[in-house]
This record gives structure tokens, sequence and C-alpha cells, in this order.
């Protein structure tokens, strides 16, 4: 008997099961008072504690100032910048939310509206083409699913739109789905088929959709798409005299996928319609106490707080002092949760970079913390870039992150901290400083706005 | 033995459970310890389980993990099932040495530490994918000494913490 339960805890541990740990979590509900009997020692760090949160709270409203004002320039930056582009297109904003359940290549999008989106509208961000929305899904919660162009089954007609020699005819093509990669290879590329001639490397490519009579129901949003981005020519050596033409795209796929745009069929000088920036409305939070200081060993970052399911948080809900992310909840007891901190190794977030200058904020993908540094107490990253950042200046490029969307449960916007990131695609080791004694606080907030969305229910 | 003083016992023991795990979270944070911070709570319950009846000592690996998942983020099925693991290899040490005295006391702590520290580094590869997992083998190393250093000196004295004495055995 006592080896099948070692046994059962053993699979459960490896392979998580909900409806179990579900059951297991009320046998540990008492831990939630237990948890009480070690304040004591809480108390030996209480001034400190107050006064790291006197000091965050002192220079919380100039920072929410700051992410709110980053925030607008990514939503700005995520509509065509070039006028043609926005000609005749009502252009709806939404927000990249989670990965589709189907895989890589369907994004989850909450969008200012659904009203009058529909199956096959073309989906963008800034001046490049992302996609097609695939279907509406119903309830409140405004969301869309998109069929991203890396999947396999997708199809979008493309000309090369420079440089193109004097009378002749620009090259057109087919685009949809990923190019094969070189081994070792880790940037994506999408590939390019059927070209009518050989196009020029480094060439842009943009969609053309055909102008065919009697285009199917499904297609007849398609030349709303023309003149968007999907990318530039590149080859790859396949050996011998062969090589395979592909497309280098601007966007991180993957990961770098935040703001978006759908063109919601024609419209004449409407302004776009915009998404509300909800990140730091108090209505979307819930007030947490942190029960503990940390975890109990050293090879953990994290804290137990005095929420739950019960409450209203999910697994993978945003935890923070005011403007500043603390950490993300890995599991949510039925009273308690566990929170894992942003040095806690394997913690994964989205981030949104702030470069110094002119340049508007960037979706830079994936970082997944290692841990923190034991020198300065800097925070360690791996930070796996898939796009370059050359347009963006020589050297390093100091940046300000923040939380970016396509992570359900953590807004955008959140303070990180700050960094300087390598301008080259690969797996960057980056080092990032917090706003000193961000780790320390003990009254928290938890983000409950995606739970309310998933249920349905209206923001306020 | 009044049924009475034995729950009264047992709470002692998860109260104790606790502020001991309390203690290490200090060490290893307030008091900059770190990753040598020795595991008083395997050293705890492996001494525990040298002085309880033999049929007490799967419900000290219990309260252990009912203490640890008070102040841990570590996933409740990973932390019960570690202590109920090293609780049944104590248990079944029991019938062949004195896991009581401080030789086996040491070597059950020090394993014991090591053994939970890789059980808990493999539950989160598994679940999270093993990206910024690194496992230092001479952080480990050292923990582990300094757990068996901590269950030589100490074992012998925590099993004397008050309130206990009513599930001490009394004959082998």
């Amino acid at each position: 008997m006592f080896l099948v339960l070692l046994f059962g805890l053993l699979a459960l541990s490896l392979k998580p099961f909900a409806p179990l740990e579900r059951a297991l979590d009320l046998a540990f509900v008492p831990t939630r008072v237990l948890v009480e009997l070690a304040s004591p020692l809480g108390w030996l760090r209480a001034a400190e504690v107050r006064a790291a949160e006197r000091e965050l709270f002192a220079s919380d409203a100039a920072a929410r100032e700051r992410a709110e004002r980053v925030l607008a320039a990514e939503q700005r930056a995520a509509l065509p910048s070039r006028p043609e582009l926005c000609a005749g297109r009502r252009r709806v904003h939404g927000e990249v939310v989670r990965r589709g359940r189907e895989g890589l290549d369907r994004v989850i999008v909450r969008l200012a509206t659904t009203d009058g989106v529909e199956p096959g509208m073309p989906v963008t961000a800034g001046d490049v083409f992302v996609g097609r929305v695939a279907r509406v899904e119903p309830g409140a919660a405004r969301e869309v699913t998109v069929d991203l162009v890396t999947a396999a089954d997708f199809f979008v007609g493309a000309v090369q739109e420079e440089p193109e020699p004097a009378g002749h005819e620009p090259c057109r093509a087919v685009v949809g789905g990923l190019a094969p990669r070189a081994q070792g290879e880790r940037a994506i590329h999408l590939a390019l088929h059927n070209p009518s001639r050989r196009p020029a490397l480094g060439a842009r490519v943009v969609v053309r959709e055909p102008d065919l009579p009697g285009l199917l129901e499904a297609d007849r949003w398609s030349k709303l798409a023309d003149g968007f981005e999907l990318g530039t020519v590149a080859a790859l050596d396949v050996g011998g005299q062969s090589e395979l033409l592909r497309l280098r795209p601007r966007l991180d796929y993957e990961a770098g996928l935040s703001q978006v745009v759908v063109l919601a069929g024609a419209a004449r000088g409407a302004p776009a319609q915009e998404l509300a920036i909800d990140t730091f409305e108090r209505a979307n939070w819930l007030a947490a106490r942190a029960l503990t200081a940390g975890d109990v060993t050293a090879a953990r970052s994290g804290r137990r707080i005095s929420a739950g399911a019960l409450h209203g948080v999910r697994a993978g809900a945003a935890v923070a002092f005011g403007s500043r992310l603390i950490g993300v909840v890995a599991h949510a007891g039925w009273v308690a949760s566990d929170v894992q901190h942003l040095d806690d190794a394997g913690l994964r977030l989205a981030a949104l970079a702030r470069f110094d200058g002119d340049a508007p904020p960037r979706a830079v993908g994936e970082i997944v913390s290692t841990g923190r540094r034991r020198a300065d107490g800097a925070l360690e990253f791996l930070w796996e870039a898939r796009v370059a950042l050359d347009d963006l200046g020589p050297g390093e490029l100091a940046a300000e992150l923040f939380t970016g969307s396509g992570r359900e449960g953590v807004p955008r916007g959140l303070a990180i901290g700050t960094t300087s990131l390598p301008r080259g695609i690969g797996t960057h080791p980056i080092a990032v400083r917090p706003e000193p004694g961000a780790e320390r606080p003990r009254h928290l907030a938890v983000w409950l706005g995606a739970a309310r969305a998933a249920a349905g229910e209206e923001r306020p | 033995m009044s049924s009475r003083s034995r729950a009264l016992a047992w709470l002692l023991v998860l109260v104790w459970f606790v502020w001991i795990l309390a203690f290490q979270g200090w060490l290893a944070r307030g008091a900059g310890f770190g990753r040598l911070t020795p595991d008083l709570g395997s050293v705890f319950l492996v001494s525990l389980a040298g002085t309880l009846a033999r049929r007490d000592v799967l419900l000290a690996a219990l309260v252990a993990a009912l203490a640890r998942k008070s102040l841990s983020i570590d996933p409740a099925a990973a932390i019960l099932f570690g202590m109920l693991a090293l609780g049944g290899v104590a248990h079944a040490l029991r019938s062949v040495v004195e896991i009581g005295g401080p030789f086996w006391r040491t070597l059950l702590s020090c394993a014991g530490a090591v053994g939970f520290s890789l059980w808990l580094q493999l539950v989160r590869a598994a679940r999270h994918g093993s990206t910024g997992l690194e496992l230092e083998p001479g952080a480990l190393a050292w923990s582990a000494v300094a757990s068996a250093l901590v269950a030589l000196a100490l074992g012998g004295f925590l099993v004397r913490l008050p309130g206990l004495s009513p599930l001490r055995r009394t004959a082998w």
C-alpha cells in the first residue's frame, strides 16, 4: 500500500494531473495556518521591509506613468506607419494573450472590439503581415484565434518589392510555412514557394494577393493585406551548387508577437480602434500578503502568499508591487499560492524593451531566468533573440525591460529592470538590474484580469 | 500513555518542524549561508525516526511534509514523496541498524539532504524544462556536509526538544 502511494506521488510529481493536485491541495490547506507560526522570524526584518515598501511606493506614480507611456508607444507602433497601408482599411487593435491549444502556429488575440471582425481578415503588426483571423471566439472576452503565416498550410500571395530593374515583371511567389533550417540554426525563416523568377537576395517581399475573379467567400478580405511586409530574401546553401531561397522575417513569430491589428474591412478616415491599457486598473488586481520571506532552500527563490484559487488566483498570474513585477504564481492552492520570484531559475517571461532614444518599444521575445548574480544582485536571464536588432544602432543597446504580451496571466507593462541587449541573433545571457528592494515588499497584488476575462466578465 | 498526551506531542512535533524549517530558510537567506545551508528538516526527521516507535516513523514523515509545504514553493506531491521516501528508508533500516546512533543518523541525514535536493531539481526540470536549471555539485556537497555535521552534533539534542517525550520509544 505504501509503495503504491509512493509510486502515485512519484508520477504526480513528475507529470501533474490537475484533479489529483486539487485533491492534494485540500489536504495541505492547514499549511495556510501553519505558516503563521513562522511569522516571528519575519518580524526581524519588518523595519527593512517597511522602508523598502515606502521607497518603492514613493516612486511608483512616476514608474506607472512611464510604463503607460511605453505601452501607448507600443500600441502606436503596432499600427501601419505608411499612409497607403492605412487607406481604406478599418484597423482594430489587439493584444496577443496566449498561444492556441493547437500549437505554435495559432495565437489568441484580445481585440478592442470584435464587432465586424470575421474569419479571413488579415492580421498585421506595424507594416508586417502576421496571419489571418481563423475564428471569432464566443463570449465577452473579445478574443479571436489567428492563424500565423508560419503554419504549414498557410499560403499568401507575395511580390518582390525592390530593387526592381525597369521593364521587368516583378517576381511573384507564394509564401507560407517555415523554411528548412541549417543544422544548429536557431532563427526561423518563412518558406518561399514557386517564385516566378529568382528574386534578388536582400530584396523586400510584400503581400500581393492575386486579382482573381470570383474570390471565395473566405478570401474576400485577402486584398486588404496587400503591401504588408513578409520579410527579406535570404539564401541557404544546401550543398553543391544548390541554394534554398527563403524569407528572413522581421518578427519573432514564436515569442515576439505582442500587439497586432486586424484589418477589418473597408473604412474611410476612421481612426484605429485601440485596446484600453488596463494593466494598472485597480479592479484587475487582488491584494495579498506575503506569508514567507522566501523559500526554505536557497535553490528556490519565491514565497507563499495569502490568496488562492478560492480568491480567484490562477497559476501563471503576475504578482506585483505597484508597477513592479515581483514574480509569477507557480501554483494556486485553495487558500494560498506559491509565487516564483524573478530570480527563480526556469521562470519564463515575455519581455518588452524600451530603448534609449526615439525608437518605439519592441517585443523582444522570451527571457528565462537563470538566477541572481552574487556579485551585484543582478537578475540573470537567457534571452533567445530570433530577430536581430540591427536597425537600432551599433553596439549593445541599453534597454528598460517590461512584461510583454503573450503570457496569459501576466499583463503588459510591469517593470522588470534595466539591461543591455546584444543586437545579434542567438541565445544571449543578459543581466537585468531590478529596482533596489523590489523583492522585499510584503503587501502585494495578484493579477486577476485574465481570469475574469476567461470567465466572461466585463471589466470595469 | 494517554492518547491526549500523544496528540499534543504530535502537535508539538509539527510546531518544531515549522520552526526548524523557518530557521533553515532564515539561514539560507537572512544569514547568507545560501546553498551551503544544512537541510535541517531532513536532519530532524532522521533524528526522530531513530527515536520514535517504528509505527510512528511514517506519520512523522507526513508531519514533516506538511510543515515543509507551509514554507516552500515546491509542489506538495514532490515534498510528500520526498519526505515519505526518506521516512520509508528510515523505517526499513530500523529493522537492520540502530539509526538513532550518531553514525547512521549522520549518514542517513547526509544522504537524505542530497537525495531530496536532487529529487526537487528533477521535479522542476520535468515540470518546467531544464533551461536555467544547473546542478551545482559543489554547493550540493557542502550542503550535504553541513547536514551531516548538524546531524552528528545536534541530532541527539533535537529529539529531546520540549514536548516530544511521550513519543520516544522506551525500549529497542
